[in-house]
């Protein structure tokens, strides 16, 4: 025997209760989402007695922004006591040459990738696109030897050099595809009209290039400022990136563990990359759907 | 000087950065995997394939080679799951563009997080005596659960702080990409009376295929660079319930004796066995989405 169903029964008990559904799926993910980041800004903002006290969830009573100050200028690693402030100015003289030398010689890469056609130039992207998804572990102990051999293991340059080397790959990638999407007239236009090489690239094609270049912005300064592992690897203590200041002063042994210390300390590291994304997120947002996810 | 000189003159930095960062290193990773060097002793010789015979009888490498396939199995299909689910919901749910947009903008918080902070929040989180999950745990009566000290349990608890912050970001590019679709097949379901989840198992998600599997190799090679948020939040603990292979490189080439030809052999085991894998798997997904 067939059943058949009756349309209007989809809007009977079964929906409602698959409403009910969403809905609680809904709320738990709200709360996935939102605990950590209102644990992290509320812990931040309470005295340790209050923490000890177990008002885990409570607004804090005594609103304060002593363990900020702390976090910033006195807090102890195992070595020393100034806070994350020299951690936070290393990762400042890392962040910004590192971030405009990538971006720099990325799109002028992914310029000639697309538009220039030579010679070894599949052989080139094929590179790129290995070089974009080889694991780093490969690459840390060869780059140890060859920062020693030129002598800047340990500095702030050694650091640059390295983050601009990972970067360049997929964001080679990023604006040649960007480029290659564009309409070809727009640049044999530009050439009838008397463009060079460089004029096409800074007149024509740079000025079009605000979303990618959001994307690409976003990209380095995340991936660079958000970086541990070479900064663990490839720094020493008076280079240390901000990431792994954090990290020493949320593990250093001694005294009593000040849990409202270490979360502004985590928020305080966290805001960088944050503030870039409320300056250029609508960009981002709208350079990554143009582009950057297309398989 | 011609055109051609020149093109190929601006290209020549670019491929000597490349050539150094890609054949280079890996050149120089296959001559280090070939010594015995330390970073302790200036001393060395070549030993030939010694380093990898005796990785192929290290039980600690296999342990990691097998943590290493179950964080990427854990992360990536959690990671989507959240991803489609969620979307599938909010496309449902939420119609105003001003709302979605807010969402969206929330959702990229967590991923723009350093993993080192992320991974300290959570640990906090995690806490036995002071962390919010046992308090709300203890609210309902389950006693303290020692999520990264239980080895059954750390390796879970690690990842569940990877899917917070890649599984929101994603769910934002595949809303997206549902939005672009074209409404057609969708309106012809809805008059074909269609309930609201099978518009989507059967029309809206097929439509999406190519670029889910795209997200899908995206994040497994980004799962591949989890190494901090595994080194902070357990350090490759309990025991090595948690260790994956970087970590296990680095304890071998930089923290234990810095025994980088052995760390180095590791590494490239580790590229011979990812290249392959997701070149499979990446061919696989691209037919099964055609």
């Amino acid at each position: 025997m067939i059943i058949v169903e009756h349309p209007e029964s989809h809007a009977g008990r079964g929906w409602r209760l698959g409403r009910v559904v969403v809905h609680v799926t809904l709320a738990v993910v709200c709360l996935f989402y939102l605990l950590p980041l209102y644990v992290m800004v509320v812990t931040a903002l309470k005295p340790m007695a209050e923490i000890r006290a177990g008002h885990l969830l409570a607004l804090p009573a005594a609103p304060t922004l002593a363990p900020w100050a702390a976090a910033w200028s006195t807090a102890c690693t195992g070595l020393s006591c100034d806070g994350l402030a020299p951690g936070f100015w290393n990762s400042v003289r890392i962040l910004v040459p590192s971030v405009l030398l990538s971006v720099a010689i990325a799109s002028l890469n992914g310029y000639v990738l697309a538009f220039w056609r030579m010679r070894g130039s599949q052989v080139l992207f094929a590179v790129l696109i290995f070089g974009a998804f080889i694991p780093y572990q490969v690459l840390l102990y060869p780059m140890v030897m060859l920062l020693r051999g030129l002598g800047i293991y340990g500095d702030l340059t050694g650091l640059v050099l390295v983050h601009v080397l990972l970067g360049l790959p997929i964001l080679t990638l990023l604006f040649r595809n960007f480029f290659a999407g564009l309409p070809p007239d727009l640049i044999h236009a530009a050439r009838i009209d008397g463009a060079g090489f460089w004029g096409v690239f800074l007149r024509v094609l740079m000025p079009l290039s605000a979303p990618v270049c959001a994307v690409a912005l976003m990209l380095q300064v995340t991936g660079i400022w958000n970086d541990f592992l070479f900064g663990i690897v490839f720094a020493r203590p008076e280079t240390y990136p901000m990431t792994v200041q954090l990290n020493n002063i949320v593990n250093a042994t001694q005294g009593v563990r000040l849990y409202n210390v270490d979360m502004a300390a985590t928020l305080l590291t966290g805001l960088v990359p944050l503030m870039v994304y409320v300056v250029a997120g609508r960009l981002f947002l709208r350079g990554l759907l143009s582009g950057a996810v297309r398989g | 000087m011609t055109r051609k000189i020149f093109v190929r003159l601006a290209l020549v930095p670019a491929i000597s950065i490349l050539a150094t960062l890609a054949l280079v290193s890996i050149a120089g990773a296959i001559w280090f995997a070939l010594m015995n060097r330390t970073l302790r002793s200036p001393e060395y010789e070549f030993v030939g394939a010694y380093n990898f015979l005796r990785l192929l009888r290290d039980s600690r490498f296999f342990n990691a080679l097998e943590i290493s396939a179950l964080w990427e199995l854990i992360t990536v299909t959690g990671t989507l799951g959240l991803a489609v689910l969620l979307s599938v919901l909010i496309y449902e749910t939420v119609q105003k563009p001003l709302w979605r947009n807010v969402i969206c903008f929330a959702f990229l918080v967590p991923v723009l997080l350093p993993r080192v902070a992320a991974a300290f929040i959570w640990r906090f989180m995690y806490s036995p005596s002071l962390g919010v999950i046992n308090y709300l745990c203890g609210l309902v009566g389950i006693g303290p659960v020692e999520f990264l000290a239980d080895p059954s349990l750390a390796l879970i608890s690690v990842a569940v702080v990877d899917i917070w912050q890649w599984g929101l970001f994603f769910t934002v590019i595949v809303l997206k990409l549902m939005e672009t679709l074209p409404r057609d097949p969708i309106e012809a379901a809805m008059l074909d009376n269609a309930r609201r989840w099978e518009i989507h198992a059967y029309v809206t998600l097929p439509m999406l295929k190519g670029p889910l599997v795209s997200l899908a190799l995206v994040k497994a090679v980004e799962s591949l660079r989890s190494f901090d948020l595994i080194f902070v939040m357990t350090g490759g603990g309990p025991g090595k319930a948690t260790e994956t292979l970087d970590l296990y490189a680095y304890q071998m080439g930089i923290n234990m004796g810095g025994r980088i030809s052995y760390a180095s052999a590791m590494s490239l085991l580790l590229l011979v066995v990812t290249t392959i894998a997701f070149t499979v798997i990446w061919k696989a997904g691209k037919k099964w989405a055609a």
